[in-house]
């Protein structure tokens, strides 16, 4: 139970942190776009490789928040279907599905490994105005899927932890499945 | 016969998946790869591991999709809600349901700065629900028509999904945007008589409100400024061609920023990274679904089914506007248990082929779609509008929330009839696009 518990923290921890990540690069994306537009429009001298940088940023933003977005459920599931059934019920169900995103993911991770490393050794880069490289973008998709699969681990593992235990469900409350809903709202109450 | 059993059985497997709580952009995942291994083998699929997610996000377009939302957020920060809940109700406060119509077009303004339905609804839904309470509106009422006014959010520009359907369906994201206005604002007028009617016939929904005199009328308007300057930049850039997309959400999100610093100087920065991390957490919620709909449609396409779904729908003996509603009606039962992304997602890849085989307009058709997904949010059982609603209104029965928001279905269908039968009312301003 204990080593669970400090593997969950540990995995939190870093997904924060990917989150904060992803933030400043968030702010880097509007501010260089807005210079980008103005420098081009002013002096007719825009600046070289921002569509290039951002294109790698989108990428790193996607991912890099991946784990975050799973640990705050806010990737969309269906909750009408199974919130009647009875907690232990609903707990194996979702372990399945945990399990089965596992896989998946562990794939992608897997792949976009290869992909990144791949791209570093033949010094892949994308055409433009800069030659820009392509690897980091693809390292950030296999270092957000690999935190994805850390976190989907620990749900699993904690989910499992309830099923044997005889399914003691502390979170009996059904939640609505949207993403959207619980940051709004949190926003929104300030 | 292999190929037709393959995608029956992968199809049921896909709505059991979602059916049993698996996030849906895994469930999508999950079974478009399990198609893929069971036409072509492992080799294929884990080749489009390797290459599709990156080749299907790492797009100069979709860096506009954060940024809409971080727009919306820091606007949300920067009290522009509470200005546009102000001045729509200055200006139409003393009508039968003023307060609820004032609501409607706060929502209408406020949806010009934020990309997505939920986040307009709870936002306006936080400031307009008690103040429609405290002047003894009935509750129905007062909730319906924030989750209902809460809808414009994805259809006045800017809009997520709207993006998306302009990226999947190769339509010009600028002119689907621009499309989106005309339609907002007749839906802004057709709540607006709706609620008039509704008070007209019960007086007891909505009592008068306080009267406003002219001066107090016009002394709001200067509040207008903040949110018109982020509608000039974000609208009127991509309208006028100064922005692209891209840049008009990059500008948007700048202006918004500036704002906030104004109004709230030093402590802007305690709320940029909630913002932030909101803007962050959407946009990767949308773009799994996307990643995840990639595989699945892959499978679909080496399965042909949009090709003979296409095929079959057009060899009907019935008229293209029949097949237009068949497909339309599609999102009815999908809307109630799904959300905006994922559904179009999901149907693109096979009604669109439909609708392009029909020669219909693919900016009209996106335009139609986003009010059938309009209508979803606010249906029993899952209408996500409602639900936000019901978190804020604590006090409000959630069916009576979706009785309220239901009259406001009837209305849906009344302006989505119209954008039917004229789709000049989508068509005339993106015609007009540089």
């Amino acid at each position: 139970m204990r080593a669970i518990e400090t593997y969950t923290r540990v995995v939190r921890w870093f997904s924060k942190l990917l989150l904060y990540t992803s933030s400043v690069i968030l702010l880097i994306m509007m501010f260089s776009t807005v210079a980008d537009g103005f420098l081009r429009y002013l002096i007719h001298f825009p600046i070289a490789g921002v569509i290039e940088l951002n294109e790698a940023f989108i990428v790193a933003v996607i991912f890099l928040c991946l784990s975050w977005t799973q640990i705050r459920k806010e990737h969309v599931f269906v909750e009408l279907f199974t919130k009647n059934m009875p907690p232990r019920k609903r707990e194996i169900v979702t372990v399945i599905g945990l399990f089965l995103g596992l896989v998946v993911f562990a794939a992608l991770t897997y792949q976009a490994f290869m992909a990144a490393y791949e791209a570093w050794e033949i010094g892949d880069f994308r055409q433009g105005a800069v030659r820009f490289p392509l690897w980091p973008g693809k390292a950030t998709i296999a270092l957000g899927a690999a935190t994805l699969c850390f976190e989907l681990i620990s749900e699993i593992l904690q989910g499992m932890v309830k099923i044997l235990s005889g399914g003691e469900d502390q979170d009996s409350s059904p939640k609505q499945g949207d993403g959207l809903c619980d940051s709004v709202l949190n926003s929104a109450a300030e | 016969m292999y190929t037709t059993i393959v995608s029956i059985i992968a199809i049921l497997v896909l709505l059991f998946l979602i059916c049993m709580r698996m996030p849906v952009a895994f469930a999508l995942a999950f079974v478009g790869l399990g198609g893929v291994i069971a036409l072509q083998g492992v080799d294929c699929a884990l080749g489009l591991l390797f290459s599709i997610p990156y080749e299907s996000t790492a797009s100069w377009v979709f860096i506009c999709v954060p940024l809409f939302v971080l727009a919306g957020q820091l606007a949300l920060y920067a009290d522009i809600s509470t200005d546009a809940y102000d001045i729509g109700n200055k200006l139409f406060g003393r009508l039968p349901g003023g307060l609820a119509i004032g609501t409607i077009i706060g929502c209408g303004f406020f949806a010009a700065t934020s990309g997505v339905s939920v986040a307009t609804a709870a936002t306006m839904g936080s400031i307009a629900i008690p103040e429609m309470e405290k002047h003894g509106y009935d509750p129905k009422l007062a909730t319906g028509s924030v989750a209902a006014g809460g809808l414009l959010g994805i259809m006045i520009p800017p809009s997520v999904p709207l993006v998306l359907y302009g990226f999947i369906t190769e339509q010009s994201i600028g002119a689907l945007l621009i499309g989106g206005i005309i339609p907002g604002i007749m839906t802004i007028v057709v709540f607006s008589l709706g609620v008039v009617v509704m008070v007209m016939l019960n007086p007891r929904l909505a009592p008068l409100g306080d009267v406003s005199s002219l001066k107090e009328k016009i002394r709001a308007l200067p509040k207008a400024w903040r949110f018109l300057l982020i509608i000039g930049v974000v609208i009127g850039g991509i309208y006028s061609g100064v922005f692209t997309v891209t840049e008009a959400a990059a500008n948007g999100a700048f202006c918004a920023f500036i704002l906030l610093l104004l109004r709230h100087g030093k402590n802007s920065f305690k709320v940029m990274p909630q913002a932030l991390a909101l803007a962050g957490t959407v946009t990767s919620m949308v773009f799994i679904i996307m990643l995840g709909a990639t595989f699945f449609t892959t499978f679909l396409s080496l399965a042909r089914i949009p090709h003979n779904v296409t095929t079959f729908m057009t060899s009907l003996d019935v008229s293209p506007y029949t097949l237009l509603a068949l497909v339309l009606l599609i999102y009815i039962p999908l809307g109630m248990f799904l959300d905006t992304v994922s559904i179009m997602l999901i149907t693109l890849p096979i009604v669109f082929p439909i609708i392009q085989a029909l020669n219909f307009s693919g900016i009209w058709f996106g335009i139609l779609m986003i009010k059938m997904c309009e209508i979803g949010l606010i249906t029993p059982p899952v209408g996500l509008n409602v639900y936000v609603i019901s978190g804020i209104a604590k006090n409000v029965d959630l069916t009576d929330i979706f009785r309220g928001a239901s009259r406001f279905i009837i209305l849906e269908f009344i302006t989505l009839g119209l954008l039917i039968l004229f789709p000049q009312l989508v068509l005339y301003l993106p015609g007009l696009l540089r």
